[in-house]
């Protein structure tokens, strides 16, 4: 067990932990207060998960509106309707054993008998499609995810900086093969301003070079930055290029084959191979509500009014005549 | 033998991670070290500010001209007795300054000091910095409903209250200057501002005051900082609305029953909330860590840094000011700008420019952060001892009545002239692309 | 570091096990704010679940972060009216019993 997966299985407990505690608190304390401040660390801890799942936006979101919206809102609904007698136990439950056993049976259920179910596809917990195989004449194509196994689908999204292009290239073909190169380029409608031209260049080039480095990276604001990566071809018939240092941004890759007599031209695979590498789920999301999702968005924004302005006045206050 | 565990230690010791823990607590250590002695020191310049405004001197005993006066409050915080009253709910109680505190601090991390250099780099920079200022709000409540007193719990009510509202004009206000910058990464925001011209003229101006955020779309961007620090004045609970913890209205509002270090933990969490909302102000408004003229080179800085400098300290001299205070500005200044723009001399050096040392980097950077936060501060402390106190209920009808709709108009004008080069260039684009008409 | 190195499984535990405590607490709990709380945790436990399935499998793309998004933002409108229901209450009854607000008409 590396210690990468150590750190992440201690973050997992200790907010699953919080979270069940405060579960707990919220079910069983005897304070109402104290049952809503309960509900803050399973709120928080939710959000820790989420930011741990590297859903950074809905982290942030959670945090914004539970805990600064609604968790506010049940506390001053706690303090202005408990009455003044009983400070401390202001929440009697009639617990029953038929309640607690039929949750007990819910979550018998839930763990033992629905969780295993076999789901649909190949493999159970795959993080992205099946890999998908594209061919060109007689060479085919795939594109993984950093970790060259899980197939990142085409079009499809990646949170690593790294991406494995997988080529397979027939026998009679790989005769006096030098290099297989991918050129990978960014799509200019979703290329952003990039710290990386702002960056200390390395310290070994001569201040000459970084000065021309400079120049040309502070002009190249429209046009698509091209990465190649080569790899020489392996003994199997498929060869794996690793394509590392990505951008956050969107891909179009080609393949070029070296060989001894000469290169081959681009060879783009039918289908347009692309996929996008993302820093985090802001901009899908915000893509996703845009464009599929809009006109819910609209409807949830009128439902939001709606509920605002009947909430200011059911909870207006009456005045006595 | 089983030495499975060893092998495992030396792999975390080894490991990647390990040091990404190690350096986070080293961070998190310096940075709450720098809150302290930041809060601390905040307490001392606006005590003098508020006596130099009112014509008296101030602190003047500990340390010469009482620049020690801090420790000596620090030490007093920490020494005394910790009172808590029966009736309060001890659990909670205890809990709710660090709740405070932690949301104030959290906020620390993702702010951008220099060029690169931010205790930690966010994709969602200022999403995070509001999601997590909602933990202040809990933690006033839990400790206006802990201390157990019907006054604790009405001043921890209209704080709440009070700050729950005039985040709606900082959000909408950010959300008109994020339609600019197009991202919500804190540093990104600053590199945004190091280029550019009102109006979206030049894009390619080399900086300084005319490219920051607030001269963007000059009557509309002006407008929202406007709004902006207005409503950040109400968020940290700062004169003019101040009620919550006014002395007269409501002894000492939600933190009347805390004492001592207890106590000491509200006042930090104040205080780094100040400087957090500055600090944002900086960021969107002001252009971040960008100096305001970038391309003279460094000797000229020192020049102009020490004639500014000793300019100040002559002035304040002349007019009756205590010398040493008007010299020691003076200095300070001159001194400060001799060291962050010493870097070679030679024309056109800039700090900013990619072949810098790090070390350049970030001390320019730094210094023209904190320059700009410290003049937003000196303006809140500056309008504690000018304006009086806003009612609760002009309070409130201010936020929803005036900055709201206020930010919304804004939003709109904004937005519109946020899209206007990309209809202009549909439209022309119609025409054949041979420009109107 | 990969949060695809802990299994799905145990997210999926956990978010059912916030979900039977949120049951419970709507099942016994007499005080309509404490059964508000309820409703939020087993809201809250779907979204756990709607995230991890949309980050640990991309079935369906970024769909289920999307309908997290939707769920918090119904959840704050059904938060804000149910407790200007709950105030409307409390400022005709005096108390926020559920068992007591059993008839339609005082």
């Amino acid at each position: 067990m590396t210690s990468s997966e150590m750190v992440v299985n201690l973050l997992f407990y200790v907010f699953a932990v919080a979270a069940v505690a405060g579960a707990l608190g919220v079910a069983a304390s005897r304070n109402i207060v104290r049952s809503a401040f309960a509900l803050l660390a399973v709120l928080f801890s939710a959000a820790a998960l989420y930011a741990l799942m590297k859903a950074d936006f809905i982290a942030a979101a959670q945090v914004l509106i539970y805990v600064g919206g609604i968790l506010v809102l049940i506390i001053f609904a706690v303090m202005l309707t408990h009455r003044i007698t009983d400070v401390n136990v202001s929440n009697e439950s009639t617990p029953g054993p038929a309640a607690f056993c039929a949750v007990l049976c819910l979550l018998f259920a839930l763990v033992v008998i629905i969780l295993p179910l076999p789901q649909p596809g190949p493999n159970k917990w795959d993080a992205g499609r099946a890999p998908e195989t594209m061919r060109e004449g007689p060479y085919a194509f795939v594109q993984y995810q950093a970790d060259g196994k899980t197939g990142l689908a085409n079009g499809g999204s990646t949170f690593e900086n790294e991406v494995v292009v997988g080529v397979t290239i027939p026998e009679d073909r790989r005769a006096g093969l030098l290099r297989i190169v991918v050129r990978a380029v960014e799509n200019p409608g979703k290329v952003k301003e990039s710290l990386e031209t702002k960056k200390a260049p390395d310290a070994t080039l001569s201040p000459e070079k970084v000065r021309l480095a400079q120049e040309e990276a502070r002009k190249t604001v429209a046009e698509p930055k091209s990465l190649e990566f080569a790899a020489t071809p392996e003994k199997t018939e498929t060869t794996h290029v690793r394509l590392k240092g990505l951008r956050e941004a969107a891909y179009d890759w080609k393949v070029k084959l070296v060989g001894a007599e000469g290169e081959s031209p681009w060879i783009g695979p039918k289908g347009d191979p692309n996929f996008v590498v993302h820093k985090g789920v802001t901009e899908p999301i915000a893509l996703a509500l845009a464009d599929p999702y809009l006109l819910a968005f609209e409807a949830v924004s009128m439902l939001l009014l709606a509920a605002l302005v009947g909430a200011a006045f059911l909870a207006r206050k009456e005045v006595k005549e | 033998m089983n030495f499975e565990p060893l092998k495992l230690w030396e792999d975390v010791r080894n490991g990647g991670t390990f040091v990404a823990f190690l350096g986070i607590l080293v961070v998190g250590g310096a940075l709450i070290n720098l809150i302290a002695v930041y809060a601390g020191l905040s307490t001392l310049i606006e005590r003098k500010i508020a006596a130099h405004m009112q014509a008296r001197v101030g602190p003047y005993r500990v340390g010469p001209h009482g620049i020690l006066q801090w420790l000596a409050d620090a030490l007093k915080l920490m020494i005394k007795e910790d009172i808590i009253a029966k009736d309060t709910d001890h659990f909670l109680f205890r809990l709710s300054p660090y709740v405070v505190f932690a949301g104030s601090f959290a906020c620390w991390v993702a702010l951008p000091f220099a060029p690169g250099w931010s205790p930690a780099s966010f994709n969602i920079g200022i999403l995070y910095l509001l999601a997590v200022s909602s933990a202040v709000v809990i933690g006033i409540l839990m400790a206006g409903w802990a201390s157990g007193s019907k006054w604790a719990l009405f001043g921890a009510m209209r704080s709440a209250a009070q700050i729950v509202s005039y985040e709606v004009p900082i959000g909408l206000t950010l959300l008109s200057m994020l339609l600019i910058y197009g991202t919500l990464d804190m540093q990104e925001i600053c590199y945004a501002q190091e280029k550019g011209f009102l109006w979206g003229v030049f894009k390619d101006t080399n900086g300084g005051l005319w490219s920051w955020g607030i001269n963007r779309f000059p009557p509309f961007t002006i407008l929202a900082f406007l709004i902006y620090y207005i409503a950040a004045l109400a968020e940290t609970n700062r004169t003019p609305f101040d009620i919550p913890e006014a002395e007269s209205e409501l002894v000492a509002g939600y933190h009347t029953e805390y004492s001592g270090m207890r106590f000491s933990f509200f006042f930090l969490a104040e205080y780094a909330n100040m400087f957090v909302v500055s600090a944002i102000a900086t960021t969107f408004f002001l252009g971040g860590w960008n100096p305001p003229v970038p391309t003279i080179p460094s000797y000229l800085y020192l020049i102009v840094g020490a004639a500014v400098g000793g300019g100040f300290g002559y002035a304040l001299k002349r007019r009756g000011f205590d010398a040493f205070v008007g010299s020691m500005i003076g200095g300070g200044i001159g001194v400060l700008a001799a060291v962050i723009h010493l870097k070679g001399g030679a024309p056109g050096d800039h700090f900013l420019d990619s072949d810098s040392p790090a070390i350049v980097k970030f001390a320019g950077g730094a210094f023209w952060f904190s320059a700009k936060i410290f003049a937003l501060l000196f303006v809140m402390m500056w309008l504690r001892w000018t304006l009086p106190r806003y009612r609760v209920d002009q309070l409130m009808d201010l936020c929803w009545k005036k900055l709201t709709p206020l930010a919304f108009l804004n939003l709109l004008a904004i937005g519109f002239l946020t899209m206007t080069p990309q209809w202009w260039a549909r439209i022309s684009a119609l025409f054949g692309g041979g420009g109107p008409g | 570091m990969k949060f695809t190195d802990h299994p799905l499984e145990h997210m999926l535990v956990l978010s059912a096990i916030l979900f039977c405590a949120g049951v419970y607490t709507i099942l016994t709990r007499k005080n309509a704010v404490s059964i508000l709380m309820g409703v939020e945790l087993v809201l809250n436990a779907a979204n756990i679940n709607f995230v991890a399935f949309s980050q640990y499998t991309r079935i369906g793309g970024i769909h289920g972060n999307v309908f997290v998004i939707f769920v918090l933002l119904l959840a704050a409108a059904e938060a804000a009216v149910a407790l200007a229901i709950i105030i409307g209450i409390y400022q005709n009854f005096g108390r926020v019993d559920v068992d007591q607000a059993d008839q339609m008409k005082d």
